[in-house]
Formats: structure tokens, C-alpha cells, sequence
């Protein structure tokens, strides 16, 4: 098992090396639109001096190689750089924003879990019901569905219509997360960047239970006189949840490290909006930074996901792993 | 996925794959096959029948699939054809000459927006933008994806592990965010939106490609091709890839709606498409401010973008039957 994380955690290892080197070559001056010196100075006068000093600072004029060890070894320091815009380091800016981007990653992955598990299960032990169809049809037009579209048309609905029918008594708040943050904030949007994945783990869900019922073990439990519920719960659920909860896991990881289309359409002071505005005004140690942050997020979800998963299933420890 | 069942039918290929004798000559007497099979005569003279045509009956009688070709047909030919009689019976997509935000009648069948352009006539014209964004991105990376899964699965080896860990690295970046660093390096515009978004889409092509291959050069008709001197080009092309296709075009199926949502997204984010060109996605984000009075300019654009999306998922589905492809979630 030890063996197994060793290797798994050191293929980790080629793949941040190549996030960094690609988001190195982003620094090269040229590369990037904009005059990364005259973004960092903004409004003040250049003068030479000035432009010394922060090529000095930023190390713009050592060899290539000398200058990518000098940016690995601050990212691993925790060191991301400095915002054009804000002045203020960019680690502070994105701690500031993770936590925003965290819950409403949890909120979403309880929808998730809830309905998508609820709905593949109904679905796949009714099969060819009026439930399996509904949940079948729904689940298509969800994965086709754009998730900011959806996220206005719940803003239209929750937001505006239900509010004129109600005469005012009633609708949901729209943008933002309510100050101080409440439940009633984080619905709209939680369940926006759920839509898709929520989709998925019903699909997966109906899939992988149809293929446990076929089973032997399940019909020798039948045989043994058990009853319905205790064959669907304790026998099938338990080995067809094995695959949804890596796509869970897998999804959390992304859905943490922010959701630009989500956050933007609900103004939710997270991470991905954080990102996307700075792409807009050119501050990009702002989103080279929070680019690398969550890709490191994500690789480490994965890390995690996978290590329980071959905790789960011993075959994934002897070789099966490497494909 | 059986690897016999995707013949092509061609007479060269059935004689590389087929039984041979010493002097790799095939052997086409039925006798000298064994064991010969009860009834194998009057099975030889059904009229035979390729992988393509047994899908293709199986596909017609997908009637959800069907509904999805017919949409996407009848999209294709609408916005094609759109010159010749939406700007004479409607309005022209960029003309401001009407009164803005009309809520929906006979002359604007789908209201006007902000300044008064026709959104009936923006969202025909806007399909133009979808499809070709939609067709051209997935080609690219089909293009890319089929070498470096080529490379990687025919070779194996270093160059395998090279391609995969580069995989790797396009999976651990989020596919939005990812889109838009790349478009504000190129600059947003038409073009780039589909370079973009042809070049995040590679790795799940190469992944594809590479375990059909995998798959499939085991196969001795493989080993008889090279035996008899074929160049690994020619067996690629003519043995492996007509081997290892169906998979590719479910998959690029699919992600010619991923491709259309991506587009929308990255045009709502402002990154995508520049006006006046009008495109589903930026039409929705000048929507945004006016969700209360003018519902309309949420709607149509966005049920444009769903029910396009569906039909080639419904489509790609329907392949995916048909063509008995397995796919991994």
C-alpha cells in the first residue's frame, strides 16, 4: 500500500513540473499581451530607474533556466508574486477568496450527492417506470443544458417572477452571498454549478446499480429469501457506489477550486470570478497564481480519491493503477 | 468491444486478416477451413453486410437519435439558407431600425433587444457561429488527438508515457479557466475561440484512441500484415485505424456540444466571439441586465443553445448503440 502512494504521489511530480513550465512561459516577456513592467507601474511615470528596479525584483533579466528554478521555488515557498492591480500579494487575495469558493463547493456536492444518488437509485431498481424515463430524460437535457443559462433562468424565475406572483412577499436573493453569508444566498447558485455533475452521478448511479443487480451474489441473496430493501441497500448500493463516489470525488476537486461561469453569473465573491476579473484587466500574477493553486487542489483531491479508492478495491494496488 | 466486427469489407483488408497458408496466401476454400461450421454456406451467401451498414440499420430504428440528426439537419440548412429569406421577411441580425426591447409579435417573432435589433433573425445567424465553432474545434482535436493517441498507443514506451503525463496536465487544469488563459494569450476573437478550444479538447481523444488501439494491434491480422512487410503507416491507416474508429466518432459526436456550450460560455464571459457577429452566448450576457422587462432575450438564445447541444448528444448516443461502443464514465 505505502508502495502504491509513493508511486502515485511521485507521478505527481512531471505533471506540477509541467503545469509551472507552462505557466513560465507566460512570464516571458512578449508572450502575454501588455508590458508586464508598464502593467506593474500602472499609473506612475516609468523611469528608468523604476523599470531597474523591477526587473530586478522580478528577476526579468537572468537566463531562462535561472529564472524558472527561481519560480518554482517561490511557488513551493508559498511565494505567488504580487498583484499589478492591488499591490498586495497574491496568496492574501486568493486565502481571501478560497473560503467563498469552498462553500459553495460543499453546497453543490451535497445536491450531488443527495439527488444524483437518490435519482439513479429510484431509477435503476424501477427500471422502465415513469420514474427511470422522467430521470433518464432529465438527466440528457441537464448535461446539455449551458450552466449559466440555467443560472439566469433561475434568477428570472426565483428572483423575479416568483417575487411579482408573491406580490413581494417572497423570492430568492440573486447575487452575491448576503452579509453575513446565509443559506438563502448559496441555493441558486449551489444548485447551478451542481446541474451537470448531478446529471452525471445519476447516469453513473443507474448504470453501475443495473450492473450490480445482474449479479450472482445479488440473486443468491434474493434466493436466500432477503428482502427487497436489504438486497437494493446492503448488497447492490454498496458496490455500485464505488464508482460514483470517485466521480464525487473527482468533481469536488474542481468544483473547489471555483466555477468562473457560476460566480459570475451570481456575482459570488469566489476564487474563479477573482480570476476571470483579473484576466480582464491584465493582472496576471493574479491568475497565474490562482491558476496553479487550484490545479494543485485538484491533483491533490485526485491524490486522495485515488488512494481510498485502492484502500477500497486491493486489485488497483498490484499494477492495475497504471492504466 | 470485439475487434472482428469492425471490418471494413474491403476485399485487401478481409485477405490480410483472413486465414492464410504457408505462403500467406489466404485460404478462401471453405473446405480447408476447420472446423467448418454447420450451415456456413447458406450464412456465406446473405449479401454481406459492413459494420457501417449493420449500424446504420441499428441507428434508424433509434428514433431519439433520429430526432437529434433531424434537428441538427434542420439547424444546418435553416442557417444556411438564411440569407435568402431571413433579412427579407424578418430583418437583417445587425440592423438597429426597430424600437428596442418589443416583447415578442408576428413581425419580430422572438421581441427586439436593447437597440433594437431583431433576436429572431440574431439567433438563426447566430447557429452559423455554434456550428462552425462546434465542427472545426472537435476537428482539431481530432486531428491531434488521433496522432498522439496514434503515437502513443502504437509505440508505446517512452513517447506513451511522454503523451500520457502531457494528458495529465490538460486534465488537472479546469477546462473553463483553461480556455480563457489560453484565449487572453491569443486574444479573444472567432478564430481563436475554436484554436482554443480545439486544443483542450486532445487529450480526451488521445485517451480514446489509445486504449481502442491498444486493443486492437494484438490482433493477428496485425502481426500478418507486418509479417508480410507492411509499413507501420499503411498499418495504422489501413488495419488499425478502421479498427479503432468507432469509438472516436461517438466521442467526437459528443463533444461537438461540448464544443457549442464552450463557445457560448467563453462568448458570455465577453472572451469568445466579438460583436457585431451575433453568437448565442454574448447574446445572453447582454441579456443579463434585462431579465426582468425583456425575458425574451434569456429564453430563445438560450433554448437555441440547448436544443442544439441535445441533438448532437442524442446523436452521439444513439451512435454509441450502434456502433456497440463501450465508453467509460
Amino acid at each position: 500500500m505505502l508502495k502504491y502512494v509513493v508511486r502515485r504521489v511521485l507521478q505527481m511530480i512531471p505533471v506540477f513540473l509541467g503545469v509551472t513550465l507552462l505557466l513560465f512561459m507566460l512570464r516571458i516577456p512578449g508572450f502575454l499581451p501588455g508590458d508586464p513592467i508598464q502593467l506593474i507601474v500602472g499609473e506612475r511615470e516609468l523611469t528608468p530607474a523604476l523599470r531597474k528596479q523591477i526587473e530586478e525584483k522580478n528577476r526579468l533579466n537572468d537566463p531562462l533556466p535561472e529564472q524558472y528554478v527561481w519560480y518554482v521555488s517561490n511557488i513551493v515557498q508559498g511565494d505567488l508574486g504580487d498583484s499589478y492591480q492591488k499591490g498586495r500579494p497574491v496568496a492574501d487575495i486568493l486565502t481571501d477568496k478560497f473560503p467563498n469558493s469552498f462553500r459553495l463547493a460543499f453546497a453543490a456536492i451535497i445536491v450531488e450527492i443527495v439527488i444524483g444518488i437518490l435519482a439513479g437509485i429510484i431509477s435503476a431498481v424501477k427500471q422502465y417506470s415513469f420514474w427511470d424515463v422522467l430521470v433518464t430524460l432529465s438527466t440528457s437535457i441537464l448535461v446539455s443544458v449551458p450552466v449559466f443559462w440555467l443560472g439566469l433562468l433561475l434568477q428570472m424565475f426565483f428572483g423575479i417572477q416568483v417575487r411579482e406572483w408573491t406580490g413581494g412577499a417572497f423570492s430568492l436573493p440573486i447575487t452575491g452571498m448576503g452579509d453575513p453569508p446565509d443559506l438563502a444566498h448559496i441555493i441558486l447558485p449551489a444548485i447551478t454549478l451542481a446541474s451537470v455533475s448531478t446529471a452525471y452521478v445519476a447516469r453513473i448511479m443507474r448504470s453501475q446499480m443495473l450492473e450490480a443487480m445482474s449479479q450472482d451474489y445479488i440473486r443468491t441473496a434474493k434466493a436466500k429469501g432477503l428482502t427487497e430493501r436489504v438486497v437494493v441497500f446492503r448488497h447492490a448500493l454498496k458496490n455500485a457506489l464505488i464508482p460514483v463516489v470517485t466521480f464525487i470525488g473527482i468533481d469536488l476537486g474542481f468544483l473547489m477550486g471555483g466555477a468562473i461561469l457560476t460566480e459570475s453569473v451570481f456575482q459570488w465573491p469566489g476564487v474563479g470570478r477573482e480570476i476571470y476579473l483579473a484576466v480582464l484587466q491584465r493582472d496576471w500574477p493574479v491568475v497565474m497564481g490562482g491558476v496553479i493553486v487550484i490545479v494543485l487542489i485538484v491533483m491533490l483531491v485526485n491524490l486522495i480519491v485515488d488512494i481510498s479508492y485502492a484502500i477500497l478495491d486491493p486489485r488497483i494496488r498490484y499494477g492495475g493503477a497504471a492504466e | 468491444m470485439s475487434a472482428d466486427r469492425h471490418h471494413t469489407g474491403d476485399e485487401k483488408d478481409l485477405a490480410s486478416q483472413g486465414p492464410v497458408d504457408v505462403e500467406g496466401h489466404p485460404i478462401r476454400d471453405e473446405a480447408q477451413r476447420s472446423p467448418v461450421l454447420p450451415g456456413a454456406a447458406e450464412v456465406a451467401q446473405r449479401p454481406s453486410r459492413t459494420l457501417w451498414g449493420d449500424a446504420f440499420i441499428r441507428l434508424r430504428k433509434n428514433k431519439l437519435a433520429i430526432a437529434g440528426l433531424v434537428w441538427v439537419v434542420f439547424v444546418v440548412v435553416v442557417t444556411l439558407s438564411a440569407d435568402l429569406w431571413v433579412p427579407r421577411y424578418f430583418a437583417d441580425p445587425v440592423s438597429t431600425e426597430f424600437a428596442g426591447l418589443e416583447s415578442p409579435s408576428a413581425d419580430h417573432p422572438f421581441g427586439t433587444d436593447r437597440i433594437g435589433r431583431d433576436v429572431f433573425s440574431r439567433v438563426i445567424y447566430g447557429a452559423r457561429v455554434s456550428l462552425a465553432v462546434g465542427i472545426l474545434a472537435v476537428s482539431i482535436s481530432v486531428l491531434i488527438g488521433l496522432i498522439m493517441g496514434a503515437l502513443s498507443g502504437y509505440y508505446g514506451g517512452l513517447l506513451d508515457a511522454f503523451v500520457m503525463r502531457t494528458a495529465d496536465i490538460f486534465f488537472a487544469f479546469p477546462y473553463v479557466l483553461f480556455a480563457i488563459v489560453l484565449l487572453a494569450i491569443l486574444g479573444p476573437s472567432y478564430r481563436n475561440v475554436f484554436i482554443a478550444i480545439g486544443i483542450l479538447g486532445w487529450p480526451s481523444i488521445a485517451r480514446v484512441f489509445r486504449s481502442s488501439i491498444l486493443s486492437v494491434k494484438e490482433n493477428e491480422y496485425v502481426d500478418a500484415a507486418r509479417a508480410m512487410g507492411a509499413s507501420d503507416l499503411r498499418i495504422m491507416t489501413r488495419h488499425i485505424l478502421p479498427n479503432a474508429i468507432a469509438p472516436i466518432i461517438v466521442y467526437g459526436t459528443m463533444s461537438i456540444g461540448g464544443a457549442i456550450i464552450t463557445e457560448a460560455a467563453l462568448s458570455y464571459l465577453g472572451m469568445g466571439v466579438q460583436p457585431p457577429t451575433p453568437s448565442w452566448g454574448m447574446m445572453l450576457s447582454e441579456a443579463k441586465a434585462l431579465m426582468g422587462p425583456a425575458p425574451w432575450l434569456t429564453i430563445y438564445p438560450g433554448f437555441a443553445i440547448l436544443t442544439t447541444v441535445l441533438a448532437f448528444v442524442l446523436m452521439g448516443d444513439g451512435l454509441r448503440d450502434a456502433l456497440d461502443v463501450k465508453m467509460k464514465d
